[in-house]
């Protein structure tokens, strides 16, 4: 029975959470307790009646009712006096007319001590009993026990008057009665004093020393308490309490005391009602922040700063990237750029941080060096990789003979008898015709054959013409011929054998293709000059002259019969000279080609 | 929640008795190791004895500890010896509502939780009159050695029980003088008959001293001193203090007299428990005093001390009793014996304890 009950009760309190009462006068809760009074005890009822019929007939577990009739007590009351009467939470159920209105005459329980002594659904507790008013409740619950009595007022000595449905003997009474400090204090919300609904309430709290935990008992009178929206009161001297009357809503409530730290709390001021806000504050300390940036300082666990960036914060307080170096030996980690470590002799760090072998590549521009076989470079475009270094790369395109156009290599040689004319064919002399119109000198531009040779004094143009040598310049000029090994050039005056569309070439880059005669001049600034001859089937030759301004000086070069079976390099390194010292041109001051070439030639 | 709160009443009831210890060990060292006369075997030792100056409440009896006196010491139950408790689950609490000595030392004790009186005596075993009523709530010695039980609430009258618990008579309590019965606040059997106090201001004399109803109903203002002489009243003035006044027997009815004292305490008076007198004339005022508890649960802590004036008003001293911490509803636990003895019904968990405190 108690169980079915108990649970109607829960039920009821559930659905009770979204009822609302209505504001109430405090004449009109004792009224229902003077409506009540008289009736029966009803253990978890609420029943009454405003014309004080039907008393109730015991209804429930009250075999000593006093109001059945005596000769059906002990258990056989008959219902003659009705199903009416209540226990003490119901009737201050009724009297408060919680969670919502109900009628005298319905019985309703929807709340038991329990909840009025441990809930404050539609009630607020009193900070003391001593200052409730008519209409108040007073209630105890403890292990299974309860009681509750609706308050009237006060006598004389201050006990107090009060409606209760006492028990099965007395059932439902008004009375003075003994209050101890068993039971609390509780007052109903929305009660109306006078004509007017009431608006405010009390906030009040003590000031302590927060120990973080349950213990308040050290006080700090003197400490200044705030209210959001206005208003500041200081807790009073010994305990420390503070109180403000403000209007129902919530409000932030900050105590400040010198020497402690602030503290807020949010509480909610209950119309009518006193609720507690008590605030601790914790001492207030200085930081020692000494030696550190970051983290929490020792003394009091403030912060000392914050890092930024990829840097974190050392237990020792201080910014510091962490470097990850997961996966490297070596060089620089990713996040901080600090070493991961160092590789041994002849390794070097890879760019993934592993160590490897180093490559000694010296002087190689290109190729594979010879300790680890790594590459030494790569050569850019037009340049080819001779194994070592970066050499021009001919670009002999459709020429088949003659020196390709960019390095002044050769394209390859004609059969004998044949002459390679200025695209870089093999033609036959007799069938390819001089086209030499207007021109008196120079080569022709259809065969390279020569239109003519102006006298010593006088120099070839551009334009095929003869013309007196510049005062600013010299002309040197001569045959290209071949000779088996190196000699003056007396030798090479008297040698037989002059080769046509040779290509001479100067150190500065400035170069001459020889007739088909072997015939060739140059106009070139006064000073000394190495020439360089290049013909196909043969190894370079030189010479080396002087340059007289005004004047024409004569300067034969020799070729010289091609190694079979050497390699380009080789058949560089088996070039003759003949002359004088070679003169160390500008860098940069010829074409690629042109400078690579004369590069060989010094390091030879 | 229920380990909660048994472990906050016991440590209420630990900080109880601690507090009252602690009074008494100001002064009453010894007092631990004297058994009181008249104590049961296995009986407590007597503790919470104590008085003071104005204000603040000292040991009362400083190294002589027969100024503390355990009359008994009951087990709650039904048993002989026993006395009832009711804790009902949604209802008024109770313990043994009233108790009175007589003149021999006999405390005679209202048990009517178990329907009966019982009657303890030094040196004898307990013995019971069984109570046709369990509604009684005040208990008075008639002057004809009969008993008579005041019931504000069932019957709502003043029965005269002999030494078998019959009923000799039965005096209804309404009527002039006394519109509601449940504001009556005491009963007092005078020479002249059974009066009974209203709202703790006026007496209404509603027997005569032979059981039978007075039709005259007298009232008077106040409640008679000892020696019949003067009439006291007692009220709680402001929240720390209470005033007693007092006037002369002759003048019953006038309700002006003369301010004898005003009392301070140091907690917020919640409410009297006692005002008597003794022979020699000094005034008993007890009090129930209360300190809220600066938690926000709304509980209060208690004291309980009985002031002692003389009979001009001088504060002799006070004594700090054990408070009453439990739920149970009593309507008298504490009364004054003609030599100033102030007598305790305690109860605890354990059960009721009589103790005598001699200023």
């Amino acid at each position: 029975m108690k169980k079915i009950a108990t649970a109607t009760m829960a039920l009821l309190v559930t659905s009770s959470l979204l009822a609302t009462p209505e504001y109430m006068t405090r004449d009109q809760i004792i009224q229902y307790g003077k409506w009540a009074k008289g009736y029966s005890y009803w253990w978890g009822g609420s029943r009454f009646r405003d014309d004080h019929t039907q008393l109730g007939s015991c209804s429930g577990s009250c075999p000593s009712c006093s109001h059945c009739p005596s000769s059906a007590r002990n258990g056989s009351c008959n219902n003659s006096l009705g199903e009416y009467g209540g226990d003490c939470s119901g009737l201050v159920c009724k009297a408060w007319q919680v969670p919502s209105p109900v009628a005298l005459t319905t019985n309703s329980h929807p709340y038991s001590t329990y909840h009025f002594r441990n809930n404050t659904t539609h009630w607020s507790r009193l900070s003391s009993w001593g200052n409730a008013k008519k209409g108040d409740a007073f209630v105890y619950n403890y292990d299974g026990h309860g009681h509750i009595v609706l308050y009237e007022k006060g006598d004389p000595w201050g006990l107090p008057y009060v409606y209760e449905c006492k028990g099965c003997s007395p059932g439902c009474v008004y009375n003075q009665k003994d209050i101890t400090s068993s039971y609390i204090a509780i007052r109903r919300v929305k009660i109306t004093e006078g004509s007017t609904a009431p608006s405010t309430g009390k906030m009040m709290g003590a000031v302590y020393l927060n120990k973080d935990n349950d213990d308040m008992s050290e006080r700090l009178p003197g400490a200044t308490v705030t209210a959001s929206g206005g208003g500041s009161t200081t807790a009073r001297e010994g305990d420390a309490l503070w109180s403000f009357t403000l209007n129902a809503g919530t409000y932030t409530f900050t105590a400040a005391l010198s020497g402690y730290e602030s503290a807020s709390r949010s509480c909610t001021v209950v119309a009518d009602g006193e609720v507690w806000c008590s605030i601790g504050l914790t001492p207030s300390c200085t930081p020692d922040c000494s030696g550190r940036e970051c983290g929490a300082d020792p003394v009091c666990g403030k912060s000392c700063g914050t890092c930024t960036g990829i840097e974190t914060c050392s237990s020792s307080g201080q910014c510091e990237c962490v470097a990850d170096c997961s996966g490297r030996a070596c060089g620089p980690d990713p996040v901080c750029g600090l070493s991961c470590g160092s590789c041994g002799d002849g390794e070097q760090c890879s760019a993934s941080g592993q160590c490897e072998c180093q490559p000694q590549c010296g002087d190689q521009m290109c190729g594979l060096d010879p300790v680890c076989g790594q590459s030494c470079g790569e050569c850019g475009d037009g340049s080819v990789c001779n194994g070592t270094q970066c050499v021009c790369a001919p670009q002999c395109g459709g020429r088949v003979c003659g020196l390709d156009p960019v390095c002044g290599q050769s394209c390859g040689a004609c059969g004998e008898g044949l002459l390679c004319d200025g695209s870089g064919r093999c033609v036959d002399p007799a069938s390819c015709s001089a086209q030499c119109e207007g021109r008196v000198c120079g080569l022709d531009p259809a065969c390279g054959k020569s239109c003519g040779l102006c006298s010593a004094e006088l120099a070839c143009d551009a334009a095929g013409q003869c013309v007196a040598i510049d005062p600013s310049q010299g002309k040197l000029y001569g045959y290209v011929v071949a000779l088996a090994e190196p000699g003056d050039q007396a030798e090479m005056k008297a040698a037989s054998k002059r080769i046509s569309q040779a290509r001479v070439m100067l150190d500065d880059g400035t170069s001459a293709v020889a007739d088909e005669n072997g015939y060739f001049e140059l106009l070139v600034t006064p000073q000394q000059w190495t020439l360089i001859a290049s013909a196909a089937g043969y190894a370079d030759g030189e010479a080396t002259c002087q340059a007289t301004a005004g004047a024409a000086t004569e300067c034969y070069v020799a070729v010289y019969p091609a190694l079979k079976g050497t390699s380009a390099p080789e058949k560089a390194a088996v070039g003759w000279h003949s002359g004088c010292a070679a003169i160390e041109p500008a860098p940069g001051a010829f074409p690629l080609g042109l400078a690579l070439l004369a590069l060989l030639r010094r390091r030879r | 929640m229920k380990r909660l709160a048994t472990t906050a009443i016991v440590i209420a009831i630990a900080a109880a008795i601690v507090a009252a210890v602690l009074l008494l060990d100001r002064g009453v060292r010894n007092a631990a190791s004297v058994a009181a006369p008249g104590a049961s075997p296995g009986a407590s030792i007597a503790h919470g004895a104590a008085m003071a100056a104005a204000g603040t409440a000292v040991p009362v009896a400083t190294a002589d500890p027969r100024r503390v006196r355990e009359i008994f010491k009951a087990p709650w139950g039904n048993k002989l010896g026993e006395l009832g408790r009711d804790l009902p689950g949604e209802g008024s609490p109770q313990g043994p509502m009233s108790f009175v000595v007589d003149a021999s030392g006999q405390a005679y004790v209202l048990d009517q939780v178990n329907s009966r009186l019982q009657i303890f005596k030094p040196g004898q075993p307990p013995r019971a009159i069984p109570l046709a009523n369990d509604g009684y709530q005040d208990i008075a010695l008639t002057s004809r050695d009969e008993v008579a039980l005041l019931d504000r609430l069932v019957t709502k009258s003043v029965d005269f029980v002999d030494d078998r618990g019959q009923v000799r008579s039965s005096v209804p309590l309404a009527g002039e003088g006394i519109e509601e019965t449940g504001s009556v606040t005491a009963m007092f059997a005078q020479d002249d008959g059974i009066w009974v106090e209203v709202q703790h201001s006026r007496l209404v004399r509603v027997a005569s001293a032979d059981g039978k109803p007075d039709p005259e109903r007298p009232t008077v203002i106040g409640r008679f001193s000892y020696d019949g002489t003067l009439l006291l009243t007692a009220a709680v003035d402001g929240d720390n203090a209470a005033v007693v006044i007092t006037k002369p027997v002759t003048d019953p009815l006038s309700p002006a007299g003369t301010l004898l004292a005003r009392v301070p305490f140091a907690q917020r008076l919640s409410h009297l428990l006692a005002l008597d007198s003794d022979l020699t004339g000094r005034i008993f005022l007890g009090a129930y005093l209360i300190q809220p508890k600066d938690d926000g649960s709304g509980e209060v802590i208690a004291f309980e001390q009985v002031v002692v004036l003389g009979r001009d008003g001088r504060e002799l001293g006070r004594i700090a009793l054990p408070p009453h911490t439990g739920p149970e509803e009593t309507f008298r636990r504490i009364a004054v014996d003609s030599d100033g003895t102030v007598y305790q019904l305690g109860l605890d968990e354990s059960g009721a304890t009589l103790r005598g405190f001699s200023p």
